[in-house]
């Protein structure tokens, strides 16, 4: 049974302009047990759908249309009270900033204590403490940390500690933002394999989100690409690194540097067509895209179904380059 | 030309956000009224020698009476016009405001930025300086010298009380100096070898100014109460009406509970004129603190 | 240090650079709560290369790049320029070497006056060194502009930076930099707030400035694969000291410290799929 499922989901924000869509009717599901990454630019709206996931949305934002389908519950319909106690509990978040989730004045552990009281019964004490060992062990944190501050942690301990809190109550969806940003790569490196660790053994679904599509491309089988607010490719993993469809997943793809590649990485052209972005006018795309079409300019593409797992929202039927190297 | 359009362009969003608020449109309308009696009292020499605020007698009248159609407001008790003393009284409540704030706002904008920027030796002096006269009671002072110098002029009131109130905006605008100078943005024009004093007057000053701004506002009020206050008391300049001066008329010549046409348009007067200041200021507050707007997109 | 060999000339070079944080002011200052950014650092830099200094968070990268263009000063040793010692300068020989040492700082986002135009940034330098005349300078800052990829120029000179992209004011950033022509950039991190796709457009245009300017880099960086595609020779620093120094396929191909190896290791890699087939 599909755990999430996300129907046509827009989200606005009003400014002084009027409402400027954030989130352009986003679908996706998500499996239990699987994850599901979303990449894209800053300000392509895949944090919002972070946040309108969590019921977090800021207070300027609206849900225009569309909806979150917990297992079976709406949740754009819920109550506040009733999306608190959804919160923590049964979706969780662990956010980028690390050292700014944790309050500074309060023992680390105590901190995953109060997520368990928060939703959980009453639990004695020693119940408790095997509880709060077991999820540091889960974390890789060793338990005689369990009683320091958050200051005589380092930046990868606290980005442990903050994943250790959303695990506590066993939540079936974590939803991850930008979770390794502010690492380094060495400290990224072993906070994706801790989280891979989690996954095989709690069997939680991730949504993870990322500008970094190698990050992406480690943790999740299921990738989807937004520009814009839309999603613009999506599809397992080998199918969007080896078949990419969308001009902006081939982009992102020939842009990201890795050891290996730098002989050959390609630079997007920049300012090949001057106009603003915006669907409304045509694909977004377009003004970046290497070769435009005319219909680009009037219109914006549907989602075309390329495989039961691929899509990708784009006009031209067949790539012109590279088709050769599909497997 | 550059300059202008970006300046305009930020000028009329910032307009925008501030004439949605309820409270500088109420504060701005207000100030407008004032101003508008102001620019009245220019006019009142030409209507007739009667209608002068300071020597214009009404010879049939000669004693304070109750507000009729020839004195609007009633008369004082040498036969005075109220009317035409309350828009002379504007002129001078303006004046004495936005002059005395204007220069405390220089200097302490100037102190300020000098004192933050610099930091070290120069700091503590200038701070420690502004201390001392933040804790000096202005009106006392102002009192002690009136009483020490005789009268004082509007011009010299003007200037003390700028004297004594600017370290409260050169504080303010030191904490914002320190913030800005360890932005990239300073350092970069460092690096390209931009001098101190081009750095202070070209990045910091443009940075600061909106702040020093609105604190001018808050200024004006205050300036407006310790001069009111003082003619009040009969240290004011004598050669100038001003709505102080007309409640120590009502005071000094006992009609203080037997003429309230004359005892409260000065008072309201008094009131409303700072209140309206105030409410522009905390109006522009809101645009210069986005976290007190409730829209806009979350960058 | 076998380098030397080919190139006897370093524009830049730092010898025995330490940096320590502490609180001087303090009484009974025992020197318990210092913090050491630096320790012994010495580095050549080349006239003509990219160099660069790789590191993590916390590593002191950046505190040397800061200490190259002034804006501290070093606790114990010499920094050389064309060979002169210039830790310490003041007044004219100070303005001098500012004219020579320019940076391109770190977040576009906060580097630029918010109400200063683009024209009236990139200008700065220039009246502040007396350079040119008034139409003299707005050619000029029209062809730096040109230069750093903001086509056409004239669009972008009289506007303001929150109308720009962050990847647009880096570029104005680069402008700023560039426009006095110095010998030295330090660049520090000016693509770790950009998407890959603006950064690596951003790369070429610094290679392209290298090729037409002929100016000298160093690349402060924590993207081991950035520094790989754009320099010439790299450091690796770890806890304020340089632990591998060497050209960019020594240290990348056969690194000789751990530290170095752990970094490679760490890398993210498309294990799935040979990237490099995108770009036939």
């Amino acid at each position: 049974m599909t755990l999430l499922t996300v129907e046509n989901l827009t989200v606005g924000y009003k400014s002084a302009t009027g409402m400027v869509k954030a989130v352009d009717d986003v679908s996706f599901t998500i499996e239990p047990g699987t994850s599901l990454g979303f990449v894209g630019e800053s300000g392509c709206g895949k944090t919002t759908i972070g946040m309108a996931l969590m019921g977090l949305l800021p207070d300027n934002a609206r849900i225009l249309q569309g909806r979150i389908l917990l297992s079976d519950r709406d949740l754009t319909r819920l109550s506040p009270d009733d999306l608190r106690k959804i919160r923590g509990k049964e979706v969780a978040m662990i956010f980028q900033a690390a050292m700014n989730a944790l309050n500074p004045v309060v023992r680390v552990g105590e901190q995953v204590a109060e997520m368990i009281v928060t939703h959980q019964d009453r639990m004695s004490s020693a119940d408790m403490d095997a509880r709060i060992a077991s999820l540091f062990d889960l974390v890789g944190i060793p338990q005689d940390r369990m009683h320091d501050y958050p200051h005589q942690y380092s930046g990868g301990m606290k980005q442990r500690a903050v994943i250790a809190m959303a695990l506590a109550c066993g939540p079936r969806l974590v939803i991850a933002d930008e979770p390794t940003t502010a690492l380094d790569v060495v400290v990224q490196d072993q906070i994706l394999n801790e989280i891979l660790k989690i996954q095989a053994l709690t069997h939680t679904s991730f949504v993870f989100i990322s500008h970094d599509i190698a990050v992406v491309a480690r943790v999740c089988r299921h990738i989807c690409v937004m520009y814009d607010g839309k999603i613009v490719e999506a599809g397992t993993r080998e199918e969007v690194f080896q078949t990419p469809i969308h001009p902006y997943t081939r982009q992102l793809l020939g842009s990201y540097l890795t050891l290996d590649n730098c002989k050959n990485v390609r630079v997007p052209d920049i300012n090949v067509r001057r106009g603003e972005k915006g669907w409304n006018q045509g694909c977004a795309m377009a003004r970046v895209c290497e070769s435009p079409l005319d219909d680009c300019d009037g219109g914006s593409p549907g989602w075309r179904v390329l495989s039961p797992t691929h899509g990708v929202r784009c006009f031209k039927k067949s790539i012109t380059k590279g088709a050769s190297w599909e497997k | 030309m550059s300059y202008n359009s970006g300046f305009t362009q930020r000028f009329s969003t910032s307009w925008k956000i501030f004439i949605k608020n309820p409270l500088g449109k109420a504060g701005l309308a207000l100030l407008m009224l004032f101003a508008f009696m102001a620019l009245a009292s220019f006019a009142l020499p030409f209507i007739g020698d009667m209608y002068d605020p300071m020597t214009g007698v009404d010879p049939l009248v000669l004693h304070s009476v109750g507000p009729s159609a020839v004195h609007w407001l009633g008369t004082d008790f040498i036969g005075r016009d109220i009317f035409c003393q309350l828009l002379e009284g504007s002129k001078i409540a303006f004046i004495v405001g936005l002059a005395s704030a204007f220069i405390s706002i220089v200097i302490g904008t100037v102190v300020g930025m000098v004192s933050g920027y610099a930091g070290g030796i120069v700091d503590m002096l200038l701070m420690r300086l502004a201390d001392m006269v933040m804790v000096l009671p202005s009106l006392v002072i102002l009192l002690i010298i009136a009483a020490l110098f005789g009268q004082l002029n509007i011009w010299m009131i003007v200037f003390l009380i700028a004297i004594l109130r600017w370290p409260a905006v050169a504080r303010v605008i030191r904490s914002q100096t320190l913030s800005l100078k360890q932005r990239p943005f300073i350092e970069a024009s460092r690096v390209a070898g931009a001098s101190n004093v081009r750095i202070i007057f070209k990045h910091i000053m443009p940075n600061v100014l909106p702040l020093a701004f609105l604190y001018m506002t808050f200024r004006v009020t205050s300036a407006i109460l310790v001069e009111a206050s003082l003619s009040f008391l009969g240290f004011g300049d004598p050669g100038q009406i001003s709505w102080g001066m007309m409640l120590q008329w009502v005071w000094s010549s006992g009609h203080m509970f037997q003429a309230p046409y004359w005892l409260l348009p000065p008072g309201i007067c008094i009131s409303l004129l700072t209140l309206s200041f105030y409410m522009v200021g905390r109006a522009m507050d809101e645009v210069l603190d986005p976290r007190l707007r409730k829209e806009g997109k979350p960058s | 240090m076998g380098e030397i060999k080919e190139q006897p000339d370093p524009v830049v070079e730092l010898v025995n650079i330490s940096k320590i944080y502490g609180q001087k002011d303090h009484l009974f200052h025992k020197g318990a709560s210092d913090v050491v950014a630096l320790k012994d650092v010495s580095l050549k830099i080349f006239r003509g290369e990219i160099f660069g200094l790789v590191g993590q968070s916390g590593s002191g990268k950046t505190t040397a790049g800061r200490l190259l263009v002034q804006l501290e000063q070093p606790t114990r040793g010499e920094i050389h320029l064309d060979g002169e010692a210039v830790s310490m300068l003041k007044g004219q020989a100070l303005q001098a070497y500012r004219k020579k040492v320019q940076m391109i700082f770190q977040d576009p986002y906060q580097s630029l006056n918010p109400h200063l135009s683009i024209a009236e940034t990139v200008t700065e330098p220039l009246i502040v060194h007396g350079v040119g005349t008034r139409e003299t300078r707005r050619e000029k800052v029209l062809a730096t502009l040109e230069a750093s990829g903001l086509v056409p120029a004239a669009d972008f000179y009289d506007r303001y930076p929150h109308q720009l992209s962050g990847g647009q004011r880096q570029r104005v950033a680069i402008a700023r930099a560039i426009v006095l022509e110095p010998e030295f950039i330090v660049a520090d991190e000016p693509t770790s707030m950009l998407d890959a796709t603006i950064a690596i457009q951003l790369f070429q245009v610094l290679l392209n400035i290298r090729k037409r300017l002929g100016m000298t880099f160093l690349f402060i960086t924590h993207n081991l694969a950035a520094a790989n595609y754009l320099c010439d020779r790299i450091a690796v620093i770890h806890n304020g000291t340089i632990v591998e120094t060497g050209t960019t396929s020594e240290v990348i191909d056969s690194p000789s410290h751990p530290y170095t190896r752990k970094l490679i290791a760490a890398q993210p890699r498309f294990d799935i799929c040979p990237v490099g087939a995108l770009t036939q």
